[in-house]
């Protein structure tokens, strides 16, 4: 089978494990290599690609992303290594170029260096959390409930839902 | 070769009164310590020291032993390589010193024990001066100040050392809310365990892995949650039903690198089986998960290892080879094609000056369908339809 391409400039997939997820049309959001930053946290962001563009890097102020999954009311579920602001991951609202913040208080009894993934399920409106030995599940209306933070310049911003 | 710190909540009044009786008295038994197997041995060899060994080496067995018995009944934390003793050590220790008052003397809890042996008296250890030995000491009255310096270490830092004091916070609140006092040591023969909040968080839900071990998440499809463990004869992929809580799953004994699913909903898992341990094939199986996979083979074996990961484009499995520097030609993606995986082309090959000293294992290819049905192969740096 013959492959041709399609997008071309996009680099080495980083992060837990190698993924994308489609958004809109014909695109994909990724991560993607990046600069290690002065603090030592980084070599990593978040990036959009569509066919026959090259693709762009966004959110700035959503740092290190390890993994992303679909979450709820079009949004992504980020999960996040080392970062100033101590953040698990964030719920990404990419359209928006918004997040909120998972604290470490949504799952306080777990160690937060080993929550590895964040899941959402649609079913039971849980957010889903994995370690190496169990599931954590809370519910993710009281989270979308909070503020949300522009991805580009980390300041409170107000939405509908806020 | 490190420290394996235990953290440990300890009952002073048991440790000066019941553990100082069972060592001095052999004929008494009865307590939780006893149900370890080396229970015995480990009383006949503090003993000995005690009648015949140096000094310096009973007492720190005395404190030891101490330790392991109170570990028997009351939580303990394990920590690599930190602990309060280990706190100088780290570069923010200089900001944030452990204030001196606040450690006490263990000499303190073996009274009854230095009547009966006086050359132990001046000999307890105080902190950790080597491997195999027991640590700081707080005494209960003291832990609520630990507590506080413990707290406002942990907000004052952020990346690197953001949940190193997570484990001693913990174990020091379970000491004040039990009025307990906080002791520590290292290479004491202790399981791993790791301490949990004294009052569980409300409103979060758990579900513990139907298997013991280390288990990996592959991934959410619809309400199919996927982990796997690599635990040799045990590894299974457990595919968890989480529409309802709390869930239900059903194994598969395979350890799996990757799961995808097509569009009409066939399965692929990229696995190894309890046979062939570290080949790692394409599985595939329709819609049903424990029915036995159909195996898709590579044409040709490139690396002994088989296959990294793999996805579907349209119902045709495509799979990455696994980069091995002294099996693999320059790799492209593998495309099913009359039930076999051949080679696509069209593609720039995977080398050797692709592939840097970190994941010199894994290729990093995967596949997206996007929204509008195309299928983009996402191989070396660039997307392919």
């Amino acid at each position: 089978m013959k492959l041709r391409v399609a997008v071309s400039e996009i680099g080495k997939l980083s992060g837990r494990s190698p993924s994308a997820i489609a958004w809109g049309n014909d695109g994909f959001f990724y991560i993607g290599e990046a600069a290690v930053e002065q603090d030592g946290t980084g070599g990593r962001e978040l990036r959009f690609a569509r066919l026959g563009v090259a693709p762009v890097s966004l959110s700035p102020q959503i740092r290190n992303p390890l993994d992303i999954t679909r979450g709820p009311a079009n949004s992504l579920l980020v999960e996040l290594g080392d970062n100033t602001k101590r953040y698990l991951g964030v719920i990404w609202f990419p359209d928006e170029e918004t997040f909120i913040p998972i604290e470490r208080n949504v799952f306080p009894d777990e160690d937060p260096s080993d929550i590895h993934n964040f899941y959402y399920s649609e079913t039971t409106k849980r957010l889903i959390a994995t370690t190496n030995e169990r599931l954590c599940a809370t519910l993710i209306e009281p989270l979308l409930k909070l503020p949300h933070i522009s991805a580009i310049t980390g300041r409170a911003v107000k939405t509908s839902l806020s | 070769m490190g420290y394996d710190c235990t953290l440990h909540v300890i009952d002073e009044n048991r440790i000066r009164e019941r553990f100082a009786d069972r060592l001095i008295n052999p004929k008494l038994s009865g307590d939780p310590f006893d149900n370890r197997a080396d229970a015995r041995e480990l009383w006949q060899i503090v003993r000995k020291l005690l009648k015949n060994g140096p000094v310096k080496d009973a007492a720190s067995a005395v404190a030891q032993l101490a330790i392991l018995f109170s570990a028997a009944e009351l939580p303990y934390h394990t920590e690599r390589g930190f602990c309060l003793s280990l706190w100088p050590d780290f570069p923010p220790a200089k900001a944030n010193p452990l204030p001196r008052r606040l450690i006490g003397d263990p000499a303190a809890l073996f009274s009854r024990v230095v009547d009966q042996f006086p050359k132990l008296k001046g000999h307890f250890p105080v902190e950790i001066e080597s491997n195999f030995s027991t640590g700081l000491y707080v005494p209960r009255e003291k832990v609520p100040e630990l507590l506080k310096w413990a707290r406002k270490c942990d907000a004052t830092y952020d990346t690197e050392f953001s949940t190193l004091f997570r484990g001693l916070i913990l174990v020091l609140e379970h000491a004040v809310e039990r009025n307990l006092g906080y002791w520590e040591a290292t290479d004491l023969p202790l399981e791993m365990r790791t301490i949990r909040p004294v009052v569980s968080a409300s409103g979060v839900d758990e579900w513990a892995f139907p298997h013991d071990g280390y288990a990996e998440s592959l991934g959410l499809f619809g309400d199919s949650l996927f982990v796997t463990n690599g635990l040799g004869d045990d590894c299974s992929t457990t595919v968890i039903d989480v529409s309802k809580w709390p869930p239900t799953c059903e194994t598969i004994p395979e350890y799996s690198l990757t799961v995808a699913r097509s569009a009409k909903g066939k399965w692929l898992t990229v696995s190894a089986d309890r046979k062939n341990k570290y080949l790692y094939l394409a599985r595939v199986r329709d819609k049903n998960l424990s029915a036995k996979p159909q195996i898709i083979l590579p044409e040709k074996q490139q690396s002994p290892n088989g296959l990294s990961t793999g996805g579907f484009v349209g119902e045709r499995v495509v799979a990455f080879a696994r980069y091995d520097k002294k099996f693999s030609p320059p790799l492209v993606p593998l495309i099913e094609r009359a039930g076999k995986l051949v080679n696509s082309s069209g593609v720039k090959a995977l080398t050797s000056k692709d592939v840097n000293r970190f994941d010199n294992v894994d290729n990093k290819g995967c596949v997206v369908t996007l929204n509008n049905g195309t299928d983009v192969i996402i191989w070396n740096g660039t997307g392919y339809t």
